[in-house]
């Protein structure tokens, strides 16, 4: 198990991770990071046009993932 | 292997072990000092159950029914995958398996989120228990009643609210649930719940709490800090997520109570 840091980005609104959490692998961050991925989207999409979602994964050695999710919404009426 | 310690203690600190059990029973019925005397002798059996071991597991057939005295357990349900959502958490005065007399298998497991102490109730004492004392058996009832409508207002919750409001939502519930059994002080108490143990709770990545925790700090609208919550304001804690306390069903002494029971 090794502990890993999820720092997540809305936007241009980072916020650190402080405790982080431990995980056996790589393909189990990867799962996290995209469930994360999916509770943020849940909670700002509604109301956005647009918007960019980053999940950055950092453990003592270094960067391990970063996944990110790009919101775009356009409106076709009148088209 | 023995993991717990078993003790027969009719002192006045077995007394106060059950305070909160009683108290939570009594909330909206009126128990005799015969009806209390009687449920605390029947926590006499109870055990120390260190945190994150398991009092009980899915699929088991329980010989005893178990009741929280102190600490906290959760209820939870494991996938296929591993995850864990934790259905419904215990708190102390909490009965665990009222109903272990009447439904033989455990549907979920119950697990200790601290340590614990926990009655053990032979399912025959419990059956034995309410004959004769129908305040009891309203007590009873009510309590599983009580936790039917927390677990469809936890069902409204994960299912519809966004991540701020459903954890706002679980404090003040739990501030109210603590409160009527005496352990919130100044709107703080003990919260023995890791932010993996509050996800596992409210269907988020922990990742996902922590960032919303601290959105929640922020706004002072809570303080955590050394497992302890302290809600500034639990009005505007109750604002925040519109909370109806009404499911928790406040103490109002019930209109068709039956006078207190004389020794059988």
């Amino acid at each position: 198990m090794t502990r890993y840091f999820f720092d997540t980005r809305d936007d241009d609104d980072f916020v650190e991770d402080d405790l982080g959490l431990e995980l056996p692998d790589l393909e189990q961050v990867k799962v996290v990071a995209a469930k994360a991925l999916a509770d943020m989207s849940r909670e700002v999409l509604p109301g956005s046009m647009r918007r960019n979602l980053t999940v950055e994964v950092r453990e003592l050695k270094g960067p391990v993932l970063r996944a990110t999710l790009v919101f775009e919404a356009t409106e076709l009426v009148g088209q | 292997m023995t993991v717990s310690i078993s003790t027969r203690n009719t002192s006045a600190n077995h007394d106060e072990l059950c305070s909160c059990f009683i108290t939570k029973l009594g909330a909206a019925s009126e128990l005799s000092e015969d009806d209390k005397t009687a449920l605390r002798r029947l926590c006499a059996d109870y055990r120390l159950i260190p945190a994150r071991r398991h009092i009980i597991r899915e699929g088991d057939n329980p010989t005893h029914i178990h009741i929280i005295l102190d600490g906290w357990a959760a209820r939870y349900k494991i996938q296929d995958d591993g995850s864990r959502q934790i259905v419904a958490l215990l708190l102390p005065g909490d009965i665990c398996d009222l109903h272990s007399t009447i439904l033989s298998r455990m549907d979920h497991g119950i697990v200790a989120l601290s340590a614990a102490r926990v009655a053990f109730v032979p399912g025959i004492d419990m059956e034995e228990l309410p004959l004769g004392r129908p305040n009891i058996v309203r007590a009873l009832w009510r309590a599983t009643l009580i936790d039917e409508s927390i677990l469809r207002a936890w069902l409204a919750n994960i299912g519809r609210r966004t991540a701020l409001t459903r954890i706002a939502h679980l404090f003040v519930e739990l501030h109210a649930r603590l409160k009527l059994v005496g352990l919130v002080s100044d709107g703080q108490f003990k919260l023995p719940m890791t932010q993996e143990i509050l996800a596992d709770a409210l269907g988020l990545t922990a990742v996902h709490i922590n960032r919303s925790l601290k959105v929640l700090r922020n706004q002072e609208l809570v303080v955590l800090s050394e497992g302890e919550l302290t809600i500034p304001s639990v009005d505007a804690l109750r604002d925040f997520c519109g909370f109806d306390g009404s499911y928790l069903h406040p103490t109002q002494l019930l209109r068709t109570n039956f006078p207190p029971t004389a020794v059988q």
